[in-house]
């Protein structure tokens, strides 16, 4: 499985890879992109399997990637990795198609609860 | 207060997924008060609501642990005061984490504005008239003991 992680800090990106290993995903393959308007690009060039995404991040917010790929008809499983945890934001994530949203700062656990699904 | 804040326990369980299981929290007393580094929260107005301050230690400490950096760079950095580009930037996302634990769905919505030194953030005067203050010392295992200010409105 191809696994896209797009978050502004570079430092939360080794932590979410390191997070991940360490919830059994270790033969995946993973990517990364500082931005939303930078993945929207490497998607459309390469589609991953599954995007892990941050909310907040400077010229193409996380939420406006997901509404950006779900416009062109790319389904792909999207899931936030975010601070922005509110029933407000889950609601407005949910409604633009992401499949699930992790709170930073994230567990092992939580990884696994989250992609349990995805990885059936 | 619109806003959270903080206490011992919730800061620590924001700081130990990012830290460690060893990581522990105590309130400081008043004389410690970081002074060094601050990270502004903004409102849905774009005004500041909140704050933390932060000392050179735990900018130095905090964002190396994040990173993985050798906790001899860190205390170096720690001594000097001079934090490298990729501590600051960890830093930063430490402080990002932290917006989370100032809200919930009962308070206004508020996220992280900017992170800056002390010297250059003089927006700070106006919150401290207004802000409710708590001060904690973080010790981060196998780095070294930070001074972290959460500043509330």
């Amino acid at each position: 499985m191809n696994v896209l992680i797009v978050d502004d800090s570079a430092a939360m990106r080794m932590m979410v890879i390191k997070t991940l290993r360490q919830a059994g995903l270790n033969s995946h393959t993973f990517s990364q992109a500082p931005d939303g308007a930078v993945a929207l690009e490497a998607i459309r060039k390469t589609p991953p399997d599954v995007v892990l995404c941050d909310w907040n991040m400077p010229n193409m917010t996380g939420i406006d990637l997901l509404t950006a790929l779900r416009a062109e008809g790319i389904k792909i499983k999207f899931g936030f990795i975010t601070t922005e945890t509110t029933t407000e934001m889950r609601a407005k994530a949910q409604a633009a198609g992401a499949s699930f949203m992790v709170a930073k700062p994230f567990t092992v656990e939580a990884f696994q609860q989250a992609l349990a699904p995805i990885l059936k | 207060m619109n806003f959270l804040m903080p206490d011992d326990k919730s800061t620590l369980a924001m700081l130990r997924p990012l830290f460690g299981d060893d990581t522990k929290i105590s309130v400081a007393p008043k004389k410690d008060a970081p002074t060094d580094w601050v990270a502004l929260f903004v409102g849905a107005d774009n005004a500041t609501v909140a704050a933390c301050i932060c000392n050179k230690e735990f900018v130095a400490f905090g964002g190396s642990a994040l990173m993985m950096i050798p906790p001899g760079a860190a205390k170096d950095a720690a001594a000097s005061g001079n934090a490298t580009d990729i501590m600051v930037e960890s830093f930063h996302e430490i402080m990002n984490i932290c917006s989370r634990f100032l809200m919930n769905d009962d308070t206004p919505h508020l996220r992280l504005g900017t992170v800056k030194k002390r010297a250059d953030t003089p927006e700070l005067a106006e919150l401290e008239k207004s802000a409710a203050r708590k001060d904690f010392q973080v010790a981060i295992p196998k780095y070294g003991a930070g001074g972290l200010a959460c500043l509330v409105t």
